[in-house]
């Protein structure tokens, strides 16, 4: 369905003109204007910071514009609070659910809305459960409405997130990231509900980093960058190359070209190793001076296996060696004394030290050798001394090594936490997710650096949801699915199309090791 | 994402500001005590003659030590709410080993029974999982009641022929014209900023604070930290326990009723974030006087000890207020919560 | 039956302690003393039930033991002053709601973490109540406040009456209305609920209202109980009120609430109490046991915990929590 049939004179449903958005300190939203025509399907795309998320809050109520007009139907809207926006019937799902995990599907789909008794007060459960029932009907799904959110998987959640959206009649619904946690099924599941609520005639914008949906779906697409407004077209217009030029603002080379590097000892062994619910049956190899990337869909088992490795789960059977000494660490401190560092995908939650200086934030992992004289205390001056390597070594831009760790950009803090998952030895690192969330100037640096690292002999295991990141910075590639190794490539096997086969049908590659590359 | 942009962009504005807001932090509650200080001989006379300021010094040293035991743990992110229930059991335990074996006795039994305490705490943090304060408002009524129990035929007592032994001195000794307990208190801050700034374990606390899931992929234990930090507090109610039981020479069940609160008061006033990962001593040491100072005020100028409970509950919360705000508007991550919460919820 | 130890797994233990008293004391079973039982466990039952809706928001109130105190004070002093029972009891809730205001208004609008703010009004309220009374007794001798305690209309002990109607009105209230479902979603998940549009704020400072006039009825039960108010009242009851909650099953950190776990947590610890009286423990114990219910309370809601592991995640934050 192409929107080269529609007339182009047809009114707009929604339309942004001149919207400013003003943080202390930042324009996030700087004059951008946005429409969007009734049972269309439109996409928002750009970048980390680009102001998506700040254009979806604004329309969802809850940030107020510093300037611009937002007219919905030909008339002001200008909610002043989320509930404005869902009266007005605009629907924001949000990429963190707004759901209560402890309350049942149909009181969380009526949540602030429900119809009760006028004498007993009471909630009318009849009702609602109903109508859920029949919104249900209308995506097609069945999920029970006296079910607990809680007990719901992540893509049936967001199923009660988008019957909340019908429940008020939602005219425009909006979606950030709708697919970020959803297998590949789901994701099809998704696409389809969304193609079926343009049927019906609803208008839906439609935010996404994948450029493969975003081509299957959109009528059109609208570009923005750095808060600002660069392009709307329709997507026949367009390729996805010319997408990602106008997102980076300049041409990318979007393969990055690995060093061949001369193959080394084995650093680490796994044979059968089994780790709850989450990993079966787990055998590989990674070599000194390797980079050996682990691919799959989300949830596959990839970040628990690299924290089985950093001994922050617990393997319940098989073996594991290190440099051909068995190795079973109890918790991380073990992992980190024989050398290994670790990069946790969620840098905010799970990396920063946010109290911390950016020296604290890089010695934390090392501070048995940051002590000295007959207390063994540690030592400033040492602490410098570490600092000053990675700083040179990074290439970290900071203003110094006491400025907190947050005030940093993205790339730096990544780059910081590199440098705490080096300190410890750099024998064997594990990365997981290394260039999530920075900008592309510090992804080419961060695949240079882990290019550069393995020169000298490290081990890398790199964790990646970024398939040109994955097969370009990897020398090998393991896939994983359901928790199991379902494909080895090596060589001209590592193609994006062998990996996402074995990561979601039932295909399955495995190249012979080379001996010799 | 969003947080991203927000919290990647001011680095540069926020630069002079913030190393402002960072001394604040320290030097605040210094400042503020000064210039109390400095006024005190208008508001009232007398205050600073030598025995009066002796008092005020030996009254806060018991507080002030274990101020500094609650300072790691609320820069660890937890509370420990059974400080009072430990002053209480840990007094009559010492007492009762002072009559049996003496002033050697008596300290070795202060600190064990307090340490005891603290690790009590910490198994029931760690192997429940339950939030620290819940578990050691529990602990507090039992420690409580276990120091009931060993009273129930009446208070502690030092013996009388004892009143004139080094250990019933102790209390009241001066050296120097300044009273033993504070000199005590000084060197329990000295090691304790020794402690946090310049060994592992220290940094690895304030790590655990400032964010408990990023600590343990650097390797820190859940289980070490919470048993150090509680641990920590025990040994110095240990110690407060030996400087307020050689002044008062009784102690039973009831024995500093609310004193939780007086420590926690201290610490908070003195600018460690409940928010945890960070901690200033000196801020910490500065507000138990700051406390006692303005308590003694107001008992000179004829306020009741009523009175001067709701003035302790006020600038309690004046100092979270302030608390509040600070992290609602300084700290980075906060940053988008605060512009969340701006939107009216009505 | 199955279901119902289920979801109140403290039965279990509550029919075990009684069967083991009524074996081992000859008065236990006696009418005269379950009703003793029973009446003092409605007492304890009505600041529960409030408490309940506060724990379910995911919150705390430690400031309700003064309150029972302030309450008291207000409504003994009303009546010395001739004021007629009425408009002692309105000035006494009053009293208490107001403290609760307090409360909500410095958690919600100065953006105090609230177990430390109510640390702060427990410290306040009790100087208050102090410095109300000057230390003093302030003793009564009201055939109507006596009759809150000692009344039996229909032959029924007035607290039962009144804890009944409390446990009934609470459920209804929780788990049937609006407002009962946005106390629990706020406990679930605060963001989402202001997100949603819920008057979030308004709905916090609704709760530590209630708990307020709750605890304004605890003190003025405990007046007609003996007659009197002073300064000294309701010291630590702030306990007894926070472990019949956590006692009775509901979710530490909201979301989940039992109207019932909580008045059967009530009977439990009454239960108990009275069963040492009967065996002849010193006072001593009665302390320890509260606090140590407490803490096997919260042994059970983690042992519950883990066998809730085995079902998918309940949380939707990102964040893998894995244990060591």
């Amino acid at each position: 369905m192409s929107s080269g049939d529609r007339p182009r004179d047809t009114a707009a449903l929604l339309e942004v003109a001149g919207l400013t958005v003003e943080f202390p300190g930042v324009r996030a939203l700087d004059s951008v204007h946005f429409d969007i025509l009734p049972g269309e399907v439109h996409a928002l795309v750009g970048e980390n910071g680009a102001g998506k998320s700040t254009l979806l809050k604004v329309l969802g109520g809850v940030h107020r514009p510093s300037a611009g007009d937002v007219r919905l139907a030909g008339e002001p809207y200008r909610p002043r609070r989320p509930a404005d926006a869902l009266a007005a019937g605009i629907a924001v799902i949000y990429q963190e659910f707004n759901l209560y995990p402890d309350l049942t599907v149909a009181e969380n789909v009526f949540s602030g809305r429900e119809p009760f008794g006028r004498a007993s007060r009471g909630i009318r459960y009849a009702e609602i459960n109903r109508r859920t029932r029949e919104l249900f009907a209308v995506l097609g799904v069945a999920i029970d409405p006296t079910a607990t959110v809680g007990s719901l998987t992540v893509s049936e959640q967001q199923l009660v997130e988008i019957c909340k959206a019908l429940s008020v009649d939602g005219r425009i619904i909006v979606m950030d990231e709708p697919t970020a946690a959803l297998s590949a099924d789901e994701v099809t599941r998704l696409l389809d509900i969304v193609r079926r609520l343009r049927a019906e005639g609803r208008s839906i914008i439609y935010v996404s980093h994948r450029l493969d949906e975003v081509f299957a779906l959109a009528d059109r697409v609208t570009v923005l960058r750095d808060g600002k407004h660069i392009r709307t077209c329709d997507i026949g217009d367009t390729d996805p190359d010319g997408l990602v030029r106008l997102m980076v603002g300049r041409d990318v080379e979007s393969v990055f070209h690995r060093d061949d590097v001369s193959e080394g000892e084995v650093v680490l062994e796994l044979s059968g190793v089994n780790a709850g619910r989450q990993l079966t049956g787990i055998s590989l190899t990674v070599r000194a001076g390797e980079i050996v990337g682990i691919g799959g869909i989300a949830g596959a088992g990839q970040p628990e296996l690299s924290q089985v490795i950093f001994g922050a789960l617990r393997v319940d059977s098989g073996t594991m060696t290190l440099s051909g000494r068995p190795y079973r660490p109890r918790n991380p401190g073990d992992a980190m004394a024989r050398g290994i560092g670790f990069l946790h995908e969620d840098r905010k939650t799970a990396g920063n030290l946010p109290d911390l200086s950016i020296r604290h934030n890089l010695t934390i992992s090392v501070l048995d050798r940051v002590r000295s004289g007959a207390g063994r205390l540690l030592s400033p001056g040492r602490e410098s001394d570490v600092y000053a390597t990675y700083h040179r070594r990074l290439n970290i831009r900071a203003t110094g090594p006491d400025q907190l760790i947050g005030q940093l950009s993205g790339g730096n803090q990544q780059k910081v936490l590199l440098g705490r998952a080096l300190a410890p030895g750099g024998r064997l690192l594990l990365l997981n997710e290394p260039t999530r969330g920075v900008d592309i100037g510090a992804k080419a640096e961060i695949h240079q650096l882990i290019n550069d690292l393995t020169a000298d002999g490290t081990a890398v295991l790199m964790v990646s949801s970024d398939l040109p990141e994955l097969l370009g910075v990897s020398d090998r590639v393991y896939v994983l699915a359901g928790g199991e190794i379902v494909g080895h490539l090596t060589g001209a096997d590592r193609t994006e199309e062998n990996v996402v086969a074995c990561a979601t049908t039932g295909r399955r590659v495995f190249s012979k090791e080379l001996s010799q590359r | 994402m969003t947080a991203d942009t927000i919290t990647a962009k001011p680095a540069a504005a926020g630069g002079t500001r913030f190393s402002l807001g960072r001394q604040w932090d320290t030097w605040g509650v210094t400042g503020i005590l000064l210039i109390l200080l400095a006024c005190t001989p208008f508001i009232a006379p007398g205050f600073l003659a030598v025995d009066n300021a002796q008092s005020v010094l030996r009254e806060s040293a018991y507080v002030g030590i274990v101020a500094l035991g609650m300072t790691f743990a609320i820069a660890s992110g937890a509370f420990d709410l059974s400080v009072g229930g430990q002053l209480a059991l840990t007094s009559v335990v010492s007492l009762m080993a002072f009559g049996a074996g003496g002033t050697g006795a008596a300290i070795a039994a202060a600190v064990a029974t307090g340490i005891a305490c603290g690790l009590v705490n910490a198994a029931l943090i760690t192997g429940l999982r339950v939030p620290p304060f819940v578990a050691t408002l529990g602990t507090l009524f039992v420690f409580r009641g276990v120091a009931y129990l060993l009273t129930q035929d009446g208070p502690k007592i030092l013996p009388y022929d004892q009143i004139g032994s080094p250990f019933a001195r102790m209390g009241s000794l001066n050296v120097v014209g300044l009273p033993l307990p504070f000199v005590i208190m000084v060197a329990v801050f000295g090691a304790g900023w020794v402690l946090l700034r310049r060994t592992a374990t220290g940094r690895r606390t304030l790590a655990y604070g400032s964010s408990p899931s990023a600590a343990r992929f650097c390797g820190i234990s859940d289980t070490r930290t919470r048993v150090f930090v509680f641990g920590l507090v025990g040994l110095t109610v240990g110690i407060a326990a030996l400087t307020y039981i050689t002044r008062v020479w009784t102690a039973d069940g009831s024995a500093q009723d609310g004193f939780e609160l007086k420590v926690i008061a201290a610490v908070v006033l003195g600018g460690t974030s409940l928010k945890g990962g960070k901690a200033t001593l000196i801020g910490t040491f500065s507000a138990v006087f700051l406390v006692s100072v303005l308590n003694e005020v107001l008992v000179s100028r004829g306020v009741e000890s009523a009175y001067q409970r709701i003035v302790l509950g006020c600038v309690l919360i004046v100092a979270l207020t302030i608390d509040g705000l600070r992290t609602r508007f300084a700290a980075p991550g906060s940053f988008r919560r605060s512009l969340t919460r701006l939107v009216p919820t009505r | 039956m199955i279901k119902a130890v289920r979801r109140v797994p403290l039965l279990v233990p509550l029919i075990l302690v009684m069967v083991i008293l009524a074996v081992s004391t000859d008065t236990f079973l006696s009418t005269g003393n379950l009703e003793n039982v029973l009446v003092a466990a409605a007492i304890l039952a009505i600041p529960g039930v409030a408490m309940t809706f506060c724990l379910a928001m995911g919150e705390f109130d430690l400031s309700v033991g003064s309150t029972v105190s302030l309450a008291g004070v207000v409504c003994c002093t009303a009546l010395i002053d001739g004021h007629p029972l009425p408009v002692a009891f309105v000035m006494a809730l009053g009293a208490g709601a107001v403290i609760g205001l307090v409360n909500g208004l410095v958690i919600t609008k100065l953006g105090v973490t609230p177990f430390i703010a109510t640390l702060a009004t427990l410290v306040i309220v009790r100087g208050a109540s102090l410095a109300y009374t000057g230390g003093h007794d302030q003793i009564v001798n009201s055939a109507g406040l006596k009759y809150l305690v000692g009344g039996r209309p229909l032959g029924v002990p007035m607290p039962i009456v009144l804890a009944v109607v409390a446990a009934g009105l609470a459920w209804w209230t929780l788990n049937r209305t609006r407002f009962g479902r946005w106390v629990c979603a706020i406990g679930s998940n605060r963001d989402a609920a202001a997100m949603s549009g819920l008057p979030v704020d308004r709905i916090r400072i609704a709760v530590y209202v209630l708990v307020g006039l709750a605890g304004g009825v605890w003190g003025l039960l405990i007046s007609s109980q003996l007659q009197k108010g002073n300064g000294q009242l309701g010291l630590g009851f702030e306990l007894d009120a926070i472990t019949v909650v956590v006692l009775g099953g509901t979710a530490l950190l909201g979301g989940r609430a039992s109207v019932i776990g909580t008045v059967l947590g009530a009977v439990m610890i009454e239960t108990i109490r009275n069963g040492l009286n009967l065996l002849n423990t010193p006072p001593a114990y009665q302390r320890i046991s509260v606090g140590l219910l407490l803490i096997a309370a919260l042994a059970l809601l983690a042992l519950r915990r883990d066998d809730r592991g085995t079902q998918p995640n309940r949380t939707l934050a990102k964040v893998q929590e894995t244990p060591a």
